[in-house]
């Protein structure tokens, strides 16, 4: 072997050994982790699929299942509003990232770890009567959640002359733990269901 | 004969008023009940504070976060049982949801102390690392330009 081809393996032996030695450090620089911060709030019908209640009975349940994914880069700490609204009482709206401004009927608090999915299992039921003195109007009386009464009283569903029926809509709006301002913020996701209240 | 039926009954009625006593739930009204919740709220608060520092510091925080959804499972049930005026309930879930937090900020602490360990360790690691890496190069370039002089020489 001559002396130009020893001074060559010497240069290639002494760069591979540096970048062995020093791979930790280099795994440290090129591992920069890829997160795209949002969450994911979806909901599902009784067969955790697509299929929900459309034609509602007064105290029958229906199960729900909500679920959300963090994809954060953290864990996180949220709450679910759980709202009821008739055909002209106030929506979030997604396009001003605004939640409704109705008061919670009640709220569900829960933690995600990051990239970490949970499923929240809802049961729904209500109960409401049609209005004596205006049978085009649907006195709306109690939502139960999980097994609690909550009240909606005094709201109340006009016929729908269009859709044939009493429309309710049930929503839930996601809202997370801020640690700088120490209180839950709107987090600009919601998942409704319009619901025809049989009677 | 009728003195010992009194007696009888006397100790029956003492019986049933010390059972009622002690074995009751909690009577709780609805401000305890809202104290109860907003301490839970805070606690709450707190721990999942704790377990976010511990992820920021590199710790896996999966078993903290099962511990904080039980505590926050029985604050939502707490919520829920206010919400529909049956304080009783809420006080003692909201209680409940304390109970599953107890311990939690210290097991968060030394979580998130064994993670800045384990951290400057590996900060030791890279520095080490890179002094090698430097040390092998100098080595092999002093040896290269040796050869090199060598060479010339020859």
């Amino acid at each position: 072997m001559s002396l130009r081809q020893y001074k060559t393996l010497l240069l290639v032996v002494t760069v591979v050994l540096s970048l062995i030695v020093a791979s930790p450090a280099i795994q440290q620089l090129v591992a920069v982790p890829q997160t795209t911060h949002l969450t994911e709030l979806s909901i599902f019908g009784s067969y955790h699929n697509a299929t929900y209640p459309y034609h509602v009975k007064a105290g029958q349940s229906y199960p729900l299942y909500i679920n959300v994914v963090n994809h954060l880069g953290s864990c996180a700490y949220y709450l679910i509003e759980v709202k009821f609204r008739n055909q002209t009482q106030s929506a979030p709206d997604s396009f001003n990232d605004t939640g409704s401004n109705l008061p919670s009927l009640g709220n569900i608090s829960f933690c995600v770890a990051n990239n970490q999915a949970l499923e929240l299992p809802v049961t729904i039921s209500f109960q409401y009567k049609l209005d004596l003195n205006n049978p085009y109007q649907l006195d709306m009386q109690n939502v139960i959640v999980n097994g609690f009464s909550l009240s909606v009283s005094p709201t109340t569903i006009a016929w729908d002359p269009q859709r044939i029926g009493y429309y309710g809509n049930l929503f839930f709006e996601l809202w997370i733990f801020n640690d700088t301002a120490n209180a839950f913020q709107y987090n600009q996701r919601y998942v409704s269901l319009w619901l025809n209240m049989t009677t | 004969m009728i003195k010992g039926l009194k007696i009888c009954v006397i100790a029956v009625i003492i019986l049933f008023i010390t059972t009622e006593l002690f074995a009751s739930p909690v009577f709780a009204d609805q401000n305890s009940a809202q104290t109860a919740i907003m301490s839970a709220q805070n606690n709450l608060k707190s721990c999942y504070y704790a377990a976010e520092q511990a992820q920021a510091a590199g710790a896996n925080v999966d078993p903290l976060m099962v511990t904080l959804n039980d505590a926050a499972g029985s604050l939502s049930e707490a919520e829920l049982a206010y919400a529909s005026n049956d304080y009783n309930s809420a006080y003692i879930y909201a209680a409940q949801s304390q109970t599953t937090l107890n311990g939690f900020i210290s097991e968060a602490t030394a979580l998130r102390q064994n993670a800045n360990n384990n951290d400057y360790q590996n900060f030791i690691t890279i520095v080490l690392s890179i002094a090698g890496s430097v040390a092998i190069l100098c080595v092999g370039i002093l040896a290269w330009v040796i050869l090199n002089r060598k060479g010339r020489k020859t």
